[in-house]
């Protein structure tokens, strides 16, 4: 379920949101939106990026539940957790550049996770690892709030019971 | 006069009595301080997003005014005296009060429960025993469609139960098992669960979801099990967001009125009788606040006894991760006890049973779960699928030992309707104290027969105090010097005040859950107030 204008980037269909018309991330570049969804993308991945990495999966991610624009919506409304956002995309980019030469959305689910488990790793750069801690933290909660997160882990909502 | 009855609390103790008084033809008014919830709309549990709402049963916990917070018990605490932290007092504000939240334990007390001081030489005997509360622990199981199995060997012989047994959930066959190895047995738990269909309500659906209000309306908390029947009988008038402020007195000391406010403003009520069922804290604060040249020292107080005898929940319990693959959240959440050690084993130690959960929490929900869980990308969900519902927490809990020095108090701070607020006094004995180190070992021992890495957190009360279950403030007795109502939960020396809360059980039933027991004793005071009417 892909609602927003499409990017294709190393392979993944992602939806780039609506947050780019307000706020600090209205000057931000289209490559840096991109990064942005990429990210969202890796911590809960879409069915068609599993596929294409060869895991056939019919479970939504983050993308497919528009949580980037949700995300995009919150970096509006509050000016702190976007400067962060905007700084965490360019530290991400700048790590991909550095040990990939490519910008982040460019680079293969692998090697996403592998620069993103790296910077949350605790003898990394301080700032940047508490930023990623938060979008992904403000990412799992979007996405395990909702009745396809229930389902990846198995759970069932007693308002989702059949007799209820 | 307003009523023929005026009952304080709408929880299990004065939900149950308001229906047998009402079904007894008086017209009765059930005063309720927090509202009627609508399961299907309020309960957070109908919502995907439950973690992050603020679940309306935590108000009264969110938003206690009733306690003084800076008034601290002083406590032993790894080798250095310190304060306990505030009382937690876990209750609820709205029509079926904590019977919305439990967890549906309905418990009948073991008989030795009844009479501790003469088997084992410590606490207080009932001026009853278990063969006179029995009828009535029977009435209030039928009413609530208790589900259950005889043969408990560690209870009183009994009849058939309303509705049979829940069988054992994934995780309680595991850890039956584990039991097993660590020399004990894990029985199925009897809870107001209806197994079956009772009064055309759905039967339990396992969800796990109690403790956040029951969405099916299966559980019989008193507002789905009990008020429906009485508002039958149109001799109900259920007067919900309203407050009392104090209980007026005459010269002899009887209650000539009540004072209580709503949205609408103050106003004042007249009955016949008054039964109070605020609980072991709200009840005596009441009474300690409401006094007169004739009851100095508060309502039925001439003797010091109100307040007194305060016991909280004095608990331990752990928590750790099953390897096997089950969903431990799923089923009754509490569906089984270990009863073993509900007798006291020795001189030291007083009875306590064990138990176990699994049921989400806000801080083990899916969402939870997947923040805690480390890394980012296919394996870090892969890990949250693996570890999502199989938290499990074992507990015991402990029968804590009466002490009359452990007591509920008026504080000078009062709250933002200038009611005096209360100060909570509360001290474990050596007894106490030996018996969470007891309980505390035998969960270690169960815990290392489980499948399982091993406990990865343990508490106890010792300096956090849990009020799940809280009595013993405004005890039953024979005699006025040590007890504050008789063996009908008349107050001694009045005419026309009841209490039939959790205030009068003058022990805790060696650990076990108090609401069947309060509803029983509640049965049998309207039953004697009835009588009082009729003979006028």
């Amino acid at each position: 379920m892909l609602t927003s204008s499409l990017l294709v980037v190393g392979g993944v269909g992602i939806g780039v949101a609506l947050y780019n018309r307000r706020g600090l991330l209205a000057n931000k570049t289209r490559a840096s939106l991109s990064t942005l969804s990429s990210v969202i993308d890796t911590i809960v991945p879409s069915a068609v990026t599993s596929t294409n990495q060869g895991r056939a999966t019919d479970q939504s991610g983050a993308i497919d539940l528009n949580i980037d624009q949700a995300i995009g919506q919150l970096a509006t409304k509050k000016p702190t957790f976007d400067k962060q956002l905007t700084r965490l995309i360019s530290e991400i980019d700048s790590l991909a550049l550095q040990s990939h030469h490519r910008p982040f959305a460019e680079l293969d689910i692998d090697n996403r996770e592998a620069l993103l488990n790296t910077m949350l790793n605790p003898s990394g750069q301080i700032v940047a690892r508490r930023n990623l801690r938060m979008l992904r933290d403000t990412v799992l909660d979007m996405f395990f709030s909702r009745h396809e997160g229930h389902r990846l882990v198995g759970y069932t909502l007693p308002a989702d019971y059949s007799h209820y | 006069m307003d009523f023929d009855i005026i009952i304080i609390g709408a929880g299990a103790g004065g939900g149950m009595a308001a229906l047998r008084l009402c079904e007894h033809g008086f017209k009765v008014a059930l005063i309720e301080r927090g509202p009627r919830f609508d399961p299907r709309k309020d309960y957070i549990m109908n919502y995907a997003d439950w973690e992050r709402r603020e679940d309306p049963l935590d108000h009264a916990l969110r938003s206690e005014q009733t306690i003084d917070r800076n008034y601290l018990t002083k406590v032993v605490y790894n080798n250095k005296e310190v304060r306990r932290r505030s009382l937690r007092y876990h209750r609820v504000h709205g029509v079926g009060g904590s019977t919305l939240h439990y967890q549906g334990e309905a418990h009948r007390f073991a008989e030795h429960a009844f009479q501790t001081k003469r088997q084992f030489g410590w606490g207080v005997n009932w001026p009853i025993g278990y063969a006179e509360l029995a009828p009535y622990y029977a009435q209030a199981e039928t009413l609530l469609g208790v589900a259950g199995e005889q043969g408990n060997p560690f209870k009183a012989q009994r009849e058939a139960f309303p509705t049979p047994a829940h069988g054992l959930s994934a995780k309680s066959l595991i850890m039956a098992a584990a039991a097993t190895k660590a020399g004990f047995s894990l029985l199925p738990n009897t809870l107001a669960l209806p197994s079956k269909s009772i009064d055309g309500r759905k039967p339990c659906q396992h969800s796990g979801g109690c403790n956040y209000g029951c969405v099916f309306q299966a559980k019989s908390s008193v507002d789905q099990a009990i008020i429906p029947k009485a508002e039958k009988t149109n001799n109900l008038s259920l007067l919900t967001e309203t407050r009392v402020l104090n209980l007026n007195l005459d010269d002899g000391g009887e209650i000539t009125s009540i004072n209580c406010v709503d949205s609408n403003g103050t106003r004042r009520l007249t009955a016949k009788r008054y039964v109070l069922a605020g609980g072991a804290i709200e009840t005596p604060r009441l009474m300690l606040a409401s006094a007169n040249p004739a009851q100095a020292n508060g309502l039925g107080n001439n003797h010091d006894q109100v307040g007194r005898y305060f016991m909280e929940t004095a608990s331990s319990a752990a928590s750790f991760v099953l390897d096997s693959k089950v969903k431990a959240y799923t089923g009754p959440p509490i569906d089984a006890r270990v009863w073993d050690f509900c007798q006291p084993q020795d001189a030291q130690t007083s009875g306590f049973v064990l138990g176990l959960t699994g049921y989400l929490q806000p801080s083990t929900g899916p969402v939870s779960n997947a923040i805690k869980t480390p890394g980012i990308g296919r394996a870090h969900l892969q890990r949250a699928i693996e570890t999502f519902g199989r938290t499990l927490h074992v507990f015991g809990i402990a029968e804590q030992e009466p002490v009359a020095s452990n007591r509920i108090t008026l504080s000078a701070e009062k709250d933002h309707r200038g009611q005096a607020k209360v100060k909570v006094h509360c001290e474990y004995s050596e007894r106490d104290k030996h018996t969470l180190k007891v309980i505390k070992q035998k969960l270690k021992d169960w815990v290392s027969h489980a499948p399982s890495k091993g406990i990865t957190y343990a508490s106890d009360t010792i300096y956090r105090p849990s009020a799940t279950h809280v009595g013993g403030t405004c005890r039953m007795g024979d005699e006025p010097m040590h007890s504050v109502v008789d063996a009908y939960g008349k107050l001694h020396g009045q005419n026309n005040c009841y209490i039939t809360d959790a205030s009068v059980l003058p022990t805790q039933g060696a650990g076990d859950s108090p609401s069947l027991t309060i509803q029983a004793l509640a049965l049998r005071t309207a039953d004697r107030i009835s009588a009082d009417l009729k003979n006028g």
